[in-house]
């Protein structure tokens, strides 16, 4: 499954962002509606689209979009991303001056449906979201299941995707280990050098701060297994 | 004694002059050096003379209760800070084992001792073929789930996914769980977030593995979150 385009309307008219919706959702795109430019700022800033069609014609309630589309392309964050404008009149000066602004399409109404998805999907190719390279890399925390297969007075042999490097503190939650009374112990890794088939690792992890109650429990396995 | 400095030897502490004989007894049956001491100053002597390859250490001592904290805590700070420490001890609560591991013990052992036991952790330091692991017991299927967690660099990050870099290999198809400042940061939320391991590889150059993670689709709010900090955080 491939994730969606985004594309964010900004219109006061319903008819037509019922259109727009019905033709792009139709097409496989994701689209997010604002009548408002207050619900427009607050969308642009949750979603992350990656593209605006924004109505040249917005009602009184709504500041001129000149302004709005100069904001855009002189922001640092949203520059890059494509601006399509939807307009009724088709005045060459306003034309002229939200390009100069910016605005990387003029769509005329009424829309006709296929040049106008021609040149949605030709802008949206053109501008993938940049990705990030850190140059310093960010720490995070990674869980993975796994499965203790077993267990010795000071390590455990646990099965799992992961094949980890040796000397490497791990955290391990496991309803065994408490009823075992491990909660105070730490786990480092020791060796990994057995593959137990494609993608599965068995991982020889040393108990640490075992306490004598634990080792008790853990020599009581045996005597459950062993009585069986 | 003609030893040369080089021999591989255990570096004990504790006041019972007993408990000493006990230890050199079950070292001795294994042909292993032990130099005890009884005392604070007796011990730092020998650790600054020759470097032992594990140490043992009472927590109560002669100088008062809980004085080998202050002697782990001191070895540390100021002697060798890689020595290995296990400390022995009858104190048995989790916050005495806790504070030990915090200050840097690389282990606990509960007195009275159990032979094979400390045998087998002291030997996790001089590495004797002689001296078998403790055996292993089999986990039954209902005993075994567990969740393993860990710590993993993000290198790269677009609105499809994410690569990860480590010292650990993550096998391709693996179902990972992120969480910490930095992925609330980007997807905004402190519930951990799922990824799906899509590629994994090794950097020959760098000795490191890398993992390439695709988001779980069906999650828009993070796919929303993800796109929003690439918007506002590109370069």
């Amino acid at each position: 499954m491939k994730s969606k385009k985004h594309i964010l309307i900004l219109e006061d008219d319903i008819d037509i962002i019922k259109f727009l919706v019905k033709v792009l959702e139709n097409t496989g795109y994701a689209t997010h509606y604002a009548t408002s430019l207050t619900d427009f700022n607050s969308l642009l800033k949750d979603i992350g689209p990656h593209l605006l069609i924004i109505d040249f014609k917005l009602g009184r309630n709504t500041s001129n979009p000149i302004h709005l589309i100069e904001k855009l392309k002189n922001s640092s964050s949203y520059k890059s991303i494509p601006i399509f404008l939807i307009s009724g009149s088709l005045n060459k000066k306003i034309i002229t001056m939200a390009t100069q602004l910016g605005a990387d399409e003029f769509i005329p109404k009424p829309i006709q449906t296929n040049i106008f998805l021609q040149k949605i999907k030709k802008s949206l190719k053109l501008h993938e979201l940049p990705e990030i390279i850190f140059d310093k890399p960010k720490t995070v925390q990674c869980q993975s299941s796994g499965d203790i297969a077993q267990i010795s007075e000071s390590s455990l042999r646990i099965k799992g995707p992961v094949k980890f490097s040796t000397g490497v503190e791990l955290k391990i939650k496991s309803s065994l280990l408490i009823n075992l009374g491990c909660q105070v112990c730490r786990y480092h890794t020791q060796s990994s050098d057995r593959v137990l088939g494609p993608g599965l690792y068995l991982n020889e992890i040393r108990m640490i701060g075992v306490k004598e109650e634990t080792t008790k429990n853990i020599r009581l396995i045996k005597a459950t297994i062993n009585n069986k | 004694m003609s030893e040369s400095l080089s021999t591989p030897y255990i570096l004990s502490l504790d006041d019972d002059i007993d408990f000493n004989n006990l230890l050199k007894a079950v070292f001795k049956r294994h042909h292993l050096k032990i130099v005890t001491t009884q005392t604070v100053e007796e011990f730092v002597t020998h650790l600054k003379k020759s470097r032992p390859s594990v140490c043992l250490i009472d927590i109560n001592l002669e100088q008062g209760p809980g004085a080998g904290f202050s002697l782990l805590q001191a070895v540390r700070k100021k002697f060798d800070l890689s020595v290995p420490i296990i400390i022995l001890s009858r104190r048995k609560e989790d916050a005495d084992i806790a504070r030990a591991l915090e200050l840097g013990a690389n282990d606990y052992v509960s007195k009275p001792i159990d032979d094979a036991f400390l045998l087998h952790k002291v030997n996790n330091y001089l590495k004797q073929d002689d001296i078998k692991p403790l055996p292993f017991y089999k986990v039954t299927d209902k005993d075994s789930p567990c969740l393993i967690d860990w710590t993993n660099d993000i290198i790269q990050i677009n609105e499809f996914g994410l690569t990860l870099q480590s010292t650990h290999f993550i096998a391709k198809g693996t179902m990972l769980k992120v969480s910490g400042s930095f992925v609330e940061e980007v997807f905004g939320t402190s519930t951990p977030v799922k990824l799906f391991v899509n590629k994994s590889w090794i950097d020959s150059e760098n000795h490191l593995y890398k993992a390439h993670c695709e988001y779980d689709y069906e999650n828009e709010n993070i796919l929303n979150h993800v796109r929003s900090y690439l918007i506002a955080n590109t370069p």
